[in-house]
């Protein structure tokens, strides 16, 4: 009796992942309770395991992008054949698409990819494949040695494209020919292709040096950085609040209950978004998503990463609410237990590097969001108070906001009202 | 217009550059007296003068030996090899005098030297006799090829030659002398270093030169019976190779095929399958056929000389393979 081996559906949010890594070969005998592979998501990586002892047959070769409850494998007795033709198709060929719940069908054997699982084309068929987003993996060639050529690409039609997936795809030099999809092309699927990882570049560490490879969560770190810089122009601000105040606040309400400064701070980070809403916002082409609710996502270090849980409606929460909540979410992070849907749906990032005594820094935006504001550590200053020089404990805010949303002007008002928040935090209650 | 042999082309050229700058003369064994091996020379002497068409003793190496010197002395020499295959007696005479001296003298000296080298299989000629060697002198800076395929560019070709100021090496394919064709009337003159297009086409272009061209243009009819519309390139220069028609070609059409009566290892068409490669890969829709000879001497017997050959039908079975 064959058990199907399925991309899992990791979270709400999630429409595909990709296969990180075969732990078995196409044949191997597993046993029930066996990790057989790695899913990787935007963030996280997850064993699957068998669901029965027999032979492991797989469909989609490690790095394929597969539509979340899709068939990946089987699990087979011995006398049993796969219910598709070939060996496993390689990364580019995962051609299924059907509904969740439908029954998959085999991946098409084509004898253009013989080889090396890329097609066979001639070069002039593949430009032209690549400039009309054709998918030649889905092409039987008629051309010279059964190679695909410019005939066969007649009839074969372009994937349709929303007009801002066209356009994102642009911008981040996503292969629209590498989605494969029955319905039109989204803004999400051109995302899922951007965010895939490249081949990784075999370098020779050399004697002194020893090479290891990214986790999936550095490769997830490196692609959204790296996009995030290369989209965005960046401009960072940077103003000292007297937290005078806001300790002493802090000290009153520790009386209570245990409240930290970030909880304080994505209090009164929320309130004052909530009248700069070009900072609660999304670029997505050549719109602006201004955003009514404050999603406040709150970097964790982890051990070997990071990740942005996110606090919803940090707008309406209480303080006593978000300080559960952060609590909750930094425990569940540590821990690798967040689920997709905790840590995706930012509006904007709070990151606090204030307990390694940083005073300044440059934090990267995570987008879609348009700000991030870094948080820095309190330390006793000389200052000047009515003529007289006087200590008092200063925290910087480093404020790195996209000039796309916001401009500088905008930009300061935003960060002058989270400093007066900070510095009058009484205001709170207005 | 008028129709005559590729021959009396060349003798024509001869001729009307002889007249029209008395630096130009010409030498060669058999040219004076027997008017050459094929005819290309005959009665020259009494149109020009006896003393500016020469007859030699048999060595290469003092016939372009002299012609280089000759050109540096200010004369505009005609060296006439006899057989192509002969080039390997004067071979350092033409590449390491005639091709170099320019260059070596910081150009204060021109080298308008043209060699003329009937060469190619004519019936039973053997290995010795019936070789094309335009690759070797393809490969060597300093000297311009060119091979004519019918009577115009033959006469057109031969008179540019004699006024370039570099060495020209003319191979002229010993099947074409007796073919006639249509020269125009008067000053006819053509440009080293073009190419031309002899038979517009669609769907594969298939490049050649000299004699063989005419059976690829025979292939060409034979392919538009099955629906193929093959243009046909004639290189005509093959240093330096038009890569501007090659490349236009190769655009319009997506295929290529490249035919010569030389040996295909090392030949030509090695040479213009790579600028295709380098400059118009994604123009590619099939890939580049090459068509030459087998790797091995042109034999004597005539039953294996047909099989040597790259006859019509098979550039046409080759060029559907292309689809």
């Amino acid at each position: 009796m064959a058990v199907n081996v399925l991309m899992p559906k990791l979270g709400l949010t999630m429409e595909t992942g990709v296969i990180a890594r075969w732990n078995f070969k196409d044949g191997d005998t597993v046993k029930a309770g066996d990790a057989i592979y790695q899913v990787e998501t935007d963030k996280l990586t997850n064993d699957v395991l068998a669901e029965a002892d027999g032979i492991l047959r797989i469909r989609f070769a490690a790095g394929a992008v597969v539509p979340a409850t899709e068939v990946v494998g089987v699990i087979v007795g011995p006398s049993e054949a796969a219910p598709w033709a070939g060996a496993p198709a390689g990364a580019a060929t995962p051609a299924a698409h059907s509904e969740a719940s439908a029954p998959a069908t085999p991946a098409p054997f084509s004898p253009t990819t013989v080889g090396t699982g890329r097609p066979r084309a001639t070069p002039k068929a593949r430009k032209l494949a690549m400039e009309r987003g054709i998918d030649l993996t889905i092409l039987r060639g008629s051309g010279p040695g059964g190679m695909i050529a410019v005939k066969d690409l007649e009839g074969a039609r372009p994937p349709r494209v929303s007009p801002l997936a066209a356009k994102l795809a642009v911008d981040l030099g996503a292969d629209l020919s590498a989605i494969r999809k029955e319905g039109r092309i989204m803004k999400a699927d051109v995302l899922a292709v951007a965010a895939r990882p490249v081949v990784p570049p075999v370098s020779d560490a050399g004697a002194d040096g020893r090479c290891e490879p990214m986790s999936a969560m550095r490769r997830a770190i490196a692609r959204n950085m790296s996009a995030s810089w290369n989209i965005a122009p960046m401009v960072s601000y940077n103003l000292r609040a007297d937290v005078t105040a806001l300790a002493e606040l802090k000290k009153n309400l520790n009386i209570e209950r245990k409240v930290s400064y970030t909880d304080l701070l994505i209090k009164l980070v929320a309130r004052a978004l909530q009248a700069h809403p070009l900072l609660n916002a999304s670029v997505e082409g050549e719109e602006i998503i201004l955003h009514e609710a404050v999603h406040m996502g709150l970097a964790v270090a982890l051990e070997d990463g990071l990740i942005v849980p996110v606090i919803r409606n940090a707008e309406s929460k209480s303080l006593g609410e978000i300080a559960d909540e952060a609590a909750l979410l930094a425990e569940k992070a540590r821990q690798g237990r967040l689920t997709p849907d905790e840590y995706t749906g930012g509006t904007f990032t709070l990151t606090n590097l204030g307990m390694f005594g940083m005073e300044s820094f440059t934090p990267i935006i995570n987008q879609p969001e348009s700000a991030i504001l870094g948080v820095n550590a309190i330390v006793r200053t000389a200052v000047e108070v009515d003529g007289r020089i006087v200590m008092r404990p200063l925290m910087n805010l480093s404020l790195t906001a996209d000039h796309r949303a916001a401009n500088g002007a905008e930009a300061a008002m935003f960060l002058a009202l989270v400093r007066d928040l900070v510095e009058n935090p009484w205001k709170l209650l207005l | 217009m008028k129709n005559i042999t590729f021959s009396q082309a060349t003798l024509e050229a001869m001729q009307e550059e002889m007249l029209r700058d008395e630096s130009v003369f010409v030498m060669g064994e058999d040219i004076a007296r027997q008017g050459g091996i094929f005819g290309q020379f005959k009665d020259l002497p009494q149109m020009v003068g006896a003393d500016r068409v020469m007859d030699t003793p048999i060595s290469e190496t003092a016939i372009v030996g002299a012609a280089v010197g000759a050109a540096l002395a200010g004369m505009r020499p005609v060296a006439d090899m006899h057989f192509a295959d002969f080039f390997g007696v004067c071979m350092d005479e033409v590449f390491n005098q005639m091709a170099k001296i320019r260059y070596m003298f910081g150009g204060q000296t021109k080298v308008p030297v043209v060699v003329r080298a009937p060469d190619g299989m004519a019936k039973g000629a053997a290995a010795q006799h019936s070789q094309s060697v335009e690759s070797w002198f393809v490969h060597i800076p300093g000297i311009q090829v060119v091979a004519p395929s019918n009577p115009a560019d033959a006469k057109g070709l031969l008179k540019s030659a004699i006024r370039s100021d570099n060495p020209v090496i003319y191979f002229e394919n010993k099947t074409l002398f007796p073919l006639k064709g249509d020269v125009p009337e008067g000053e006819c003159l053509t440009p080293i270093g073009k190419a031309a297009v002899c038979r517009e086409g669609r769907d594969m272009t298939i490049i050649s030169y000299s004699a063989q061209l005419l059976k690829c243009l025979e292939a060409a009819k034979l392919l538009a019976d099955e629906g193929i519309s093959a243009e046909v390139l004639d290189l005509r220069t093959l240093s330096p190779l038009d890569t501007d028609a090659i490349l236009t070609s190769v655009v319009k059409t997506s295929r290529v095929m490249i035919v010569h009566e030389a040996v295909k290892q090392g030949g030509v068409g090695a040479e213009v399958a790579a600028i295709i490669a380098e400059e118009a890969l994604d123009a590619l829709d099939a890939p580049v056929a090459r068509l030459g000879a087998p790797f091995t001497p042109v034999p004597f017997s005539p039953v294996l000389e047909d099989q040597y050959r790259v006859l019509p039908a098979q550039i046409v079975a080759a060029a559907k393979k292309l689809f």
